[in-house]
């Protein structure tokens, strides 16, 4: 074979726009497909990387969690959400430990800075629910050797001046950082672009070309682009890019809301965590409070009953932000699975097809190992983490 | 759970009282939210003169409808000082105050937001003292250090002229009116047409004002820069091509200002609609995406209208028509009154608003944007104020892929602050269609995103706190009967 393959990605979110990078980057040919739609995940996301925190089910896990459960659950409450398994912190470890060599990276090729920053996680703990949670939780990270630190209402006060004087206290994740979602995927797509890749921006993938089981085809409004590969990096629009292919990809959007404020002063030097909300301080100084788990569909307005919860939630972790402006509030449709895992690599008798979905609440702080492993798939080499754990035919169960 | 209003009026503009007074003249209760103060409403002592939303031409239209409301109290709730944050498909309004915010639910919604004004990016545009002719009122209300101040008023548009009088009025000199389209102010071809829409004598009495002044007015002239350290100082003008307004910059010549009010026109306010659910189409002889009404001023969402917010120069002569034709269909959906009444009722507004359109259609030909003007923006000028997003920041986001506005915002944050766009959308808008040569469907918008209006987290904290809420007492319509 003298010429390298072929690759067609369709999505332009975080997820699609890494994989283009790094096919691009190992020499493969590249061309991806973006169809910016109401609700992508990744213009409505945080930039948390929070890979021992997600994992745990911190950030909106908890969230969601307390929500959900009913007033006399104490014991359910305290057990927390629960937690994703090992491999899947393994892998969000092993992603977000790429972060650094790769903002340099991005860097270089196109210029941009994805504003990746230091920060740490602490979940702030408000009553002794929370104290327990927080207990079971630096338990099984100890197992895992991941850094988390106890802080006392005091040293709390130090590290976080604004924050509530009413909390208990706080456990750190020291390894949680944040970055730019919208910053991180343009920069990934510019950069592939540099590398020679192409991006049809605006333009819907109308239909797959299947022939003696292969994917050789990606129908688009102006005609077929022939591929050795194709590569769904849909997000919640997975489903649809799948059945393409006659496939049943179990993937469904799931809300969550989130609310931006006006630029502020620097007033936080981690990211917190809440049974309310999340808040994170950006680099241009709006902080972030999120977000909801809700199951509506592809439906992406914002509702009242969120936008006072998540405000509420705001001004009790730091009571401040009383006087502060909303910017906006807006939402994105998380593209989760029925066990929360990506769903990663080939489907069994389709070949030139790979998934690259299913990312659920992690697909920022998961998109760069994402994005190496399907390009070392599609270069036809080993990938450098086992993808057995979040392999499409886990769901083919039924006998 | 909270009673549903029969009918809500975002808005308290010409448009927002004219459909209100028709509703309620049909029978049907209304409530109208508005974010201002609403000063022409509460208070006896006001004189139309003083009134002025958009210069006395719109003071003497709220005068008069405000006392055709008055007659009407007893059927129209007014809540002043509440500004809508975001409305939803199902009619639902999130509203908000200094104090509080709420819910409010309707059965039927007139969005009667209006517009803001349009404006186009020169070198030193962001300069203090460069203002839009709706902060024309605002400005002369500020205190001020006595002495004569001179002002420049430039843009396109009738409005410019009302602008220029409010600032005589006020007693500032007005050096010279800059319109860049070929405005045929004064001549006989406007003189015929003063019988078939009487709203023209208004722009007439403001020539003839400027005139009695010897305030120049000079077709096919624009603001090419401002200089200035704190304030704007000094700006530089000169002719542009009638064609396509490309500037003559050899011809340039300086003045001395202490003031320059510029403004192209009406920006719709589309966010709450958008964010509502409703189609919006491009148009493009006004260069602006508008909500897609029916000629009842219905929206694609049902029990949704919108009246009063198209794009242009002279979309004031449509307001108020446009809201009592949406009065009318509520109060007929609502069943208060027959379908034949209801059409026997819209027939006045409606051929009054088809001799309109056609006036209309003329003033925004003549002012229809051309894109020379755009090459004045260098690429160290300041497109986004808010954000500080300069032309070239844009230029650099293009060649770096951003194929639509929405793409130009995520890479250089531009529309991401206070105004969410509403100053930078529509110079970016034209950047990308023009000098990237990409098409308007395809360049887009900034998606609008709630809250529309200017509020606080800890507000939105307290939404529905039942020990907060607004409604009691509600506020009536006060105003008295005597103009």
């Amino acid at each position: 074979m003298t010429r390298s393959p072929d690759v067609v990605v369709v999505g332009g979110g975080v997820i699609g726009s890494a994989v283009a990078y790094y096919a691009a980057k190992r020499g493969l040919r590249v061309t991806l497909i973006d169809q910016p739609k109401r609700g992508r995940a990744t213009f409505a996301s945080a930039g948390g990387l929070w890979a021992a925190g997600e994992s745990v089910g911190l950030g909106c896990g908890v969230i969601f969690h307390k929500s959900a459960g009913s007033p006399d659950s104490d014991s359910r409450r305290a057990a927390g959400p629960s937690h994703l398994p090992r491999s899947f912190l393994d892998f969000s470890v092993l992603s977000n430990a790429m972060f650094p060599q790769l903002a340099q990276e991005l860097r270089e090729y196109s210029g941009m800075d994805i504003e990746w920053e230091r920060t740490s996680l602490l979940f702030l703990l408000y009553d002794e629910l929370d104290e327990s949670f927080a207990q079971s939780i630096r338990d099984r990270c100890a197992e895992k050797s991941l850094g988390t630190e106890w802080l006392t209402t005091d040293e709390l006060a130090k590290s976080e001046p604004v924050v509530t004087r009413h909390a208990r206290g706080a456990l750190r994740f020291q390894d949680d950082d944040q970055v730019n979602p919208y910053a991180l995927a343009t920069a990934f797509q510019a950069s592939a672009r540099s590398l020679g890749a192409t991006v049809l921006s605006h333009s819907a993938v109308q239909a797959l070309r299947l022939e003696s089981g292969r994917v050789t085809g990606v129908g688009v409004s102006t005609g077929w682009i022939p591929c050795d590969w194709v590569v769904n990096a849909a997000g919640a629009w997975a489903g649809e890019v799948g059945r393409m292919a006659r496939l049943e990809i179990p993937v469904r959007p799931v809300r969550g809301q989130l609310i931006g404020t006006e630029t502020l002063p620097r007033m936080l030097t981690a990211c917190l965590s809440t049974t309310d909300c999340y808040l994170l301080q950006k680099k241009h100084g709006e902080i972030l409070i999120g977000s909801t788990t809700e199951e509506v569909g592809f439906a992406t307005g914002v509702t009242h009953a969120a936008v006072k919860t998540l405000s509420a939630g705001a001004v009790r972790a730091i009571p401040c932000l009383e006087h502060v402006h909303v910017k906006r509030i807006w939402s994105g449709l998380r593209p989760a699975t029925p066990d929360e895992l990506p769903i990663l690599g080939p489907a069994a008798g389709l070949a030139g097809y790979l998934n690259a979905c299913g990312h659920f609440r992690t697909g920022i702080v998961n998109a760069p190992l994402t994005g190496l492993i399907v390009s070392e798939l599609a270069a036809g080499e080993p990938p450098t983490f086992s993808i057995e754990p979040f392999s499409f035919s886990r769901f083919n169960t039924s006998a | 759970m909270m009673m549903s209003q029969r009918l809500v009026i975002v808005g308290g503009g010409p448009a927002g009282m004219a459909a209100a007074i028709e509703a309620a003249r049909a029978g049907l209760e209304c409530t109208i939210l508005e974010a201002s103060p609403l000063p022409w409403l509460k208070k006896r002592e006001h004189t139309s003169h003083a009134i002025c939303g958009k210069g006395v031409a719109a003071g003497v239209t709220q005068w008069r409808l405000r006392n055709e409301l008055s007659e009407l109290t007893n059927r129209v709730q007014i809540r002043a000082e509440c500004s809508v944050l975001s409305v939803s498909p199902e009619c639902e309004v999130l509203w908000a105050n200094e104090r509080a915010s709420g819910v409010l639910s309707a059965e039927q919604l007139i969005l009667a937001t209006g517009a803001y004004d349009r404006r186009l990016p020169f070198p030193g545009w962001t300069l203090p003292r460069v203002i839009a002719p709706a902060s024309v009122g605002s400005f002369l209300d500020e205190p001020r250090k006595p002495g004569a101040l001179k002002a420049v008023v430039a843009g396109t548009g009738i409005a410019l002229l009302a602008s220029a009088r409010r600032l005589i009025d006020a007693g500032i000199q007005v050096v010279a009116v800059l319109d860049a389209a070929s405005v045929p102010w004064g001549v006989e071809s406007f003189a015929q047409k003063e019988g078939r829409y009487a709203r023209f004598d208004e722009t007439r009495e403001n020539w003839a004002i400027l005139r009695d002044a010897q305030v120049p007015i000079r077709p096919n002239h624009a603001i090419f820069e401002a200089r200035g350290t704190d304030t704007v100082e000094r700006v530089s003008y000169g002719p542009v091509d009638p064609a396509d307004w490309r500037t003559r910059k050899a011809e340039a010549r300086a003045m001395d200002v202490d003031l320059v009010v510029t403004g192209f026109g009406g920006e719709p306010h589309t966010e709450l609609a958008v964010i509502a659910g409703s189609r919006q189409a491009y148009r493009s002889l006004v260069s602006a995406w508008e909500i897609v009404c029916d000629s009842m001023m219905r929206t694609s969402v049902t029990g949704i209208y919108s009246a009063g917010t198209r794009a242009g120069v002279a979309r004031e002569f449509l307001a108020e028509d446009e809201g009592r034709v949406a009065g009318i269909t509520a109060a007929e959906a609502a069943g208060v009154i027959s379908a034949d009444e209801a059409t026997r009722r819209r027939d006045a507004p409606l051929s009054r608003l088809r001799a309109a359109a056609e006036l209309c259609a003329e003033l925004d030909a003549i002012s229809r944007i051309r894109h020379g003007l755009f090459e004045l923006m260098a690429s160290d000028t300041a497109i986004c104020a808010c954000e500080k997003v300069s032309l070239g920041s844009i230029q650099s986001a293009i060649a770096t892929g951003a194929s639509d506005l929405q793409d130009v915002k995520m890479r250089t944050r531009l529309g991401m602050g206070a105004c969410q766009g509403r100053d930078c959308g529509f110079a970016a808008a034209n950047y990308l269609q023009h000098t990237a040569n990409r098409a308007s469907e395809l360049v887009g918008w900034i998606n609008p995103r709630p809250p529309v209006m200017p509020v606080t987290v800890g507000v939105l904290a307290r939404m529905n706190d039942p020990e907060r809420d607004l409604d009691a007492p509600a506020e009536k319509a006060e105003a008295g009967g005597a103009a």
